[in-house]
């Protein structure tokens, strides 16, 4: 454990500036948003987490995979597109956000399958998370088991302890920062005052939001009442998707003109009627019913099946944007009462 | 509103247990502070859960489009005007559907709002709507005065934050196309990635596909997690529109709408030079 | 500046035939123009006009006179979109001669050549247009 005066660590990031560039939360019109940052002073008074999630870094909105040319009497020039190289740092990323690199690290950059412009995106950055003392009323990480206080996806965890910042790594990269100057290593006294934040930190977990259930059959789990209900007030929209942290469903598709055009991979949502729509016109999820439960049902029973773990990291962007105030945490608690249900 | 409520819950209640409808179609308290959630009951015995407060903001007359069962629906002022469009652009019919109409729970109300009591309704819960003013759009008129550059600007800067979510769209009661031009992809109109353009031509697009049917509700911009302004957009349409047609949509039914129709004698401001030939 | 690239949307019946007989009078307009036969100004959806500014610096929109439509009143509704159109364009600050609209009968070859002069050189007397803020050369 490492500690550094907040002014030092302030000075250390400016100096990083050179080499790399910096995205921190910026507070903006519509809320706090990961911008460029060049050194002037971080306002963070009342940031409790960015509006948008930190999956933007590595996973853009939209991005060109290809461009390609198509002259008369010439073979087809094909020009792949090479993501942004420059070395990243993500300053006062949350735990919960964080968590969530490590999510879709399994699904773009693990053993079955790389994404190449994910990757080196990932590969290039570094991220410097900051520690929660106050959550928003929408926060719901601890339901799910991750601590306000946790370092995991992050290589340097900061946590506020007044004047200075006491210093965790979870990576190699970090720890080799971490045991350089300015950072030194933890007083005892700060040690004890990190070990009381945890404490408290502990204390507030509640027990798992994530029910029994959904570990049960998925036979059982597709046809409960429940989904029968819940759907209804959806407006099919993609606030929550967009928002997650952890979503990652992605379309294709090719912008052309006369003689060229791109390939484009923006985001998708499998809350919109047309996501799985067919081209003979049939959809197999027609309703918002499928769709819903299909959200549900990916973050909490597929996603732990295939990456064995949950895609939910209790951000609670979903919850406090949401227009008709859909809040997966009362689906959570509906399913955990369903027990019964799945007995008939 | 203790009253409003009351008679509310209890004549929901006689439209379940009496069979003449299946579902109602209203407001219970939801998770958040200030926000009340749109819900759907089928049992006299729940309609105790409904509520009328400051939190029911959404417009309900959306989920109209959607319901198959005979349905209640607990209304406001400009929820009732959408409904009245959508009864006038044959989406509804008119017995499918029991309309309880409430004056607007909301006492700030919206800038600009007439309307806070329902427009048609089976049966009026009593009650007093808040103050309505009249509307001078004094913000579509500031917005004007600015030069042309400073507009510019502005639009971009606001539209620069959409991030395409659509859920502008499917709050909007007047955006029922079931494929909407975005989906298009043969050929695909517009992009779908959130650069300036794209985003650009959606929202242009979307004011005028609304124009003459929107009722400004507002339930667009309250609806953007990006916090878009969308309803100066909306209200320039709604200026105009009532201006050059003399039209307001959503207040009567069987008015037949602006762009539907025309007049040999309109303006043609449009033209080249101004409309002289 | 590069020359600008002008988009014209006419209608088959009328503006279309217009811009036939400029050219078998030989009428000399600038090549800028690219032209799009639409059924009827009525097909012409705001969307045609807002996508063509993505990709070029100016849209003429012209179908028959008020009267004359091959439907009976294509251009009568036409006329009110269009209306809508432009006031909406300008107050969101595009510049009022960067989109226009005209009457252009099967007879007015003249019209038809000379409004082209006319939004081509306005057009080009206009700050180069961004095309919605992504602007590539061509």
């Amino acid at each position: 454990m490492y500690e550094i005066l907040k002014d030092d660590f302030f000075l250390w990031l400016k100096g990083q500036l050179g080499q790399k560039e910096i995205l921190a939360p910026r507070l903006k019109e519509e809320g706090y948003l990961f911008l460029p940052w060049d050194g002037e002073e971080l306002e963070l008074t009342g940031y409790t987490n960015t509006l948008k999630p930190v999956k933007d870094a590595f996973f853009p909105q939209w991005e060109a995979l290809i461009r390609y040319r198509m002259d008369k009497g010439k073979p087809v020039q094909v020009m792949g597109e090479n993501p942004a190289t420059k070395p990243l740092i993500l300053f006062g990323v949350r735990p919960c956000d964080a968590r969530s690199i490590l999510l879709l690290d399994r699904v773009f950059n693990g053993p079955k399958y790389k994404d190449q412009h994910y990757r080196e995106r990932r590969e290039n950055t570094f991220v410097i998370s900051l520690a929660c003392s106050e959550p928003a009323s929408t926060c719901f990480c601890q339901d799910l088991g991750i601590s306000p206080l946790a370092k995991e996806g992050s290589d340097i965890l900061l946590v506020d302890l007044g004047d200075k910042f006491l210093a965790l790594a979870d990576t190699l990269k970090g720890e080799e920062i971490l045991q350089e100057r300015p950072f030194s290593p933890a007083t005892p006294g700060s040690m004890d005052k990190f070990q009381a934040l945890q404490g408290v930190s502990r204390q507030a977990a509640a027990a798992s939001l994530v029910p029994e259930i959904l570990s049960g059959e998925l036979s059982q789990v597709f046809v409960l009442p429940l989904w029968d209900e819940i759907y209804r007030k959806c407006l099919n929209c993609g606030v929550c998707t967009y928002l997650c942290p952890t979503c990652h469903c992605f379309d294709i598709s090719d912008e052309t003109t006369d003689t060229e055009g791109r390939r484009v991979r923006s985001w998708d949502s499998c809350m919109f009627g047309n996501f799985t729509q067919h081209g003979s016109g049939h959809n197999p999820r027609p309703t918002g019913k499928e769709r819903i439960r299909q959200r549900v049902l990916h973050k909490f029973k597929y996603f732990p099946e295939n990456y064995l773990a949950v895609a939910c990291v209790g951000c609670g962007r979903c919850v406090a944007k949401c227009p008709v105030n859909f809040d997966i945490r009362e689906v959570l608690k509906r399913l955990g009462g369903c027990q019964d249900d799945m007995s008939m | 509103m203790d009253k409003c409520i009351r008679e509310i819950r209890d004549k929901a209640q006689e439209l379940l247990e009496t069979g003449q409808v299946e579902v109602v179609i209203g407001f219970t308290a939801g998770t958040l502070p200030g926000k009340s959630t749109p819900c759907f009951i089928t049992r006299g015995e729940d309609c105790k859960l409904l509520v009328w407060d400051e939190g029911c903001k959404n417009n309900l007359a959306n989920y109209l489009l959607k319901e198959k069962r005979k349905a209640a629906i607990i209304i406001k002022g400009c929820d009732s005007r959408s409904l009245v469009n959508l009864l006038t652009e044959n989406q509804l019919s008119r017995d499918r559907v029991v309309i309880l109409g409430a004056p607007c729970p909301l006492t700030e109300g919206c800038e600009g709002c007439q309307i806070k009591s329902p427009v048609i309704y089976d049966y009026l819960v009593s009650g007093k709507a808040g103050k309505t003013g009249e509307d001078d759009f004094h913000d579509v008129k500031t917005f004007a005065r600015l030069s042309p550059q400073e507009r510019k600007e502005y639009f971009y800067k606001e539209v620069s934050k959409c991030i395409r979510c659509y859920a502008c769209r499917n709050a909007c009661p007047a955006c029922y196309c079931r494929e909407c031009f975005v989906e298009n992809n043969l050929p695909q109109w517009v992009g779908k990635s959130t650069q300036l353009a794209d985003n650009l031509i959606f929202h242009l697009t979307r004011a005028l596909h609304v124009a003459g049917r929107c009722v400004d509700c507002g339930a667009c911009q309250r609806a953007c997690p990006m916090g878009v302004d969308l309803r100066i957009l909306n209200r320039k349409m709604l200026l105009e529109v009532k201006e050059l047609y003399q039209f307001e949509a959503g207040l009567k039914e069987e008015q037949e709408l602006p762009l539907n129709t025309y007049d040999p004698g309109d303006p043609e401001p449009f033209l080249a030079g101004g409309g002289e030939a | 500046m590069k020359e600008p690239k002008i988009v014209a949307f006419l209608c088959n019946w009328c503006s279309y035939a217009g811009a036939d007989l400029a050219g078998v009078s030989r009428l000399q307009y600038p090549p800028n123009v690219r032209i799009v036969r639409v059924p009827c100004s009525g097909r012409v959806d705001p969307l045609f006009i807002l996508t063509a500014l993505k990709h070029t610096d100016g849209v003429l929109t012209a179908g028959c006179h008020p009267g004359d439509c091959h439907y009976t009143s294509g251009n009568l509704v036409a006329r009110r979109k269009f209306t809508l159109l432009k006031s909406l364009l300008e107050f969101v600050g595009i510049e009022e001669k960067r989109v226009q609209f005209d009457w252009i009968s099967a007879a007015e070859g003249n019209r038809f050549a000379a409004r082209i002069r006319d939004v081509t050189e306005e057009v080009k007397g206009l700050e180069p247009w961004d095309r919605w803020g992504g602007r590539q050369d061509g």
